[in-house]
């Protein structure tokens, strides 16, 4: 199919005019009381991302600093996730905002004849640096993980270093394809350093595995194969289950290192952990996890 | 009495301009054509509501391309929808490719053909589409990046071939 093929098959349907003039009929039908009804797009979901987005931009917008325990020593900073502060004690959630696991496929390698499981998650780069007297910070993801910078920000070059980007194989790299072609600024961002005043503005943090010997297509029940149009796979299997124990086999972190103005560096690592919720997704075959942030030991 | 007949004439106009788009949606996301008409009628009510921008040009339509897909996935998510019905009870399919074309849709996930239905047949970007589907343009990449590969026939890049 090209997109000319599927742009004619498309402009073919078309709603029946009986249908067109019922639904006007209902319109002038409708009493005004009956009319006033609260539409809430997206639902929870949408409630959901409202409230994350606004308390991003307050710890992006409001300037306050923080002090670790012992405070005030000069060139010291502290990690914060949304509003809260991330400490070695206390596991911070980061919110539901942040779980939006929607990337599942299956590759079958011609080579191994074999067939695997591929898993990504992105979402909002939801940790920043804040500190006094620090001019930029850098983040280097460790683990099976990176960065992608949106291609609409403006003068990002100015505020933004791009320092590596990482190989990638290729059934992890078939997720970042499409994100590279909309969002990214290089490709794979492994480390990246912005301005202290430019962090956390519309990054997006990429985690992805993958199981490439088959052991959890056989523990969860997935079977697939190869066919002619592709490769097809069953419906009946705990993705749930398989998602989170995918995602927790591999560890994911950030490192984080404070550049301060007269020279010094500091760094400090986050550790990402994925962990299940109650929230029903909305969407097909995608689990409901978030992802907890703690400071490694 | 003015302000109540100037909205509902103001949502046919909106409802006539925009039918076919509505219904293209409600078809591709339920599978039936019945239940496309019922999201029609339900989405003509909606702009009734207090907070339809009945009035404002440019964004009426993101609106209505949102509550559409929302009423779909309320609907599929019901015990009340009916089996999918053969398109062409309702259309004329001019060439087996037509149907293969409809099939090779229906494949997809309900998300990619959303998302390949705004991006090919009403040209919108992939950021403006995110913003529609309250996703972020890295996951509606993701998506129509993986939608274009399923249309296609066997791929094969690197050694492997991709569902």
């Amino acid at each position: 199919m090209n997109k000319n093929e599927y742009t004619q098959f498309m402009s073919k349907v078309k709603a029946p005019s009986g249908a067109v003039e019922k639904a006007v009929e209902g319109i002038y039908e409708e009493k005004k009381s009956a009319t006033i009804t609260e539409f809430k797009p997206g639902g929870k979901r949408g409630f959901g991302l409202a409230l994350a987005a606004a308390v991003l931009c307050l710890v992006v917008l409001s300037g306050v600093v923080f002090f670790p325990f012992g405070g005030g020593a000069e060139n010291s900073f502290v990690i914060t996730a949304g509003a809260k502060e991330i400490n070695n004690y206390e596991l911070t959630k980061l919110g539901e905002l942040k779980c939006e696991l929607d990337s599942f496929g299956i590759i079958f390698n011609e080579k191994d004849q074999a067939i695997c499981i591929t898993m990504c998650q992105w979402l909002d780069f939801p940790i920043s640096c804040t500190g006094e007297e620090v001019e930029s910070v850098t983040y280097k993801m460790q683990g099976k993980g990176c960065f992608a910078i949106p291609k609409t920000a403006t003068n990002i070059t100015e505020k933004v270093s791009f320092m590596d980007s990482k190989e990638i194989a290729p059934q992890d790299k078939v997720h970042l394809q499409g994100v590279n072609d909309a969002h990214s600024y290089g490709e794979n961002l492994s480390s990246f350093t912005a301005d202290y005043l430019y962090q956390n503005q519309d990054f997006v943090l990429c985690l992805y595995t993958s199981d490439n010997n088959g052991p959890y297509c056989e523990k969860y029940n997935l079977t697939a194969q190869k066919t002619e149009d592709g490769i097809s796979h069953g419906k009946d299997f705990d993705y749930q289950q398989m998602y989170y124990d995918l995602f927790s086999a591999d560890d994911y972190s950030v490192e984080i290192t404070a550049n301060f103005k007269d020279g010094i560096s500091q760094t400090k690592v986050v550790d990402l952990v994925i962990e299940k919720t109650d929230r029903q997704s909305e969407y097909e075959f995608t689990p409901s996890l978030t992802i907890s942030a703690k400071l490694a030991e | 009495m003015e302000n109540i007949l100037g909205t509902k004439q103001q949502a046919e106009l909106i409802i006539r301009q925009y039918a076919d788009m509505i219904f293209r949606i409600a078809c591709q996301n339920t599978g039936s054509m019945q239940d496309a008409e019922d999201i029609l009628q339900e989405v003509a009510l909606t702009l009734l509501q207090k907070d339809a921008p009945l009035y404002d040009k440019d964004y009426i339509k993101p609106w209505l391309i949102r509550v559409t897909i929302n009423k779909c996935r309320n609907l599929t998510n019901s015990a009340k929808r009916r089996k999918t019905e053969p398109l062409e009870d309702y259309i004329h399919l001019e060439s087996p490719c037509d149907k293969g074309i409809w099939d090779d849709i229906m494949e997809l996930p309900h998300n990619y053909r959303n998302v390949v239905y705004l991006f090919y047949y009403e040209g919108y970007s992939i950021d403006e589409i995110g913003k529609i589907m309250g996703r972020k343009p890295a996951t509606i990449g993701s998506w129509l990046y993986r939608a274009r590969k399923k249309l296609k026939t066997i791929i094969t890049e690197g050694g492997n071939s991709y569902e």
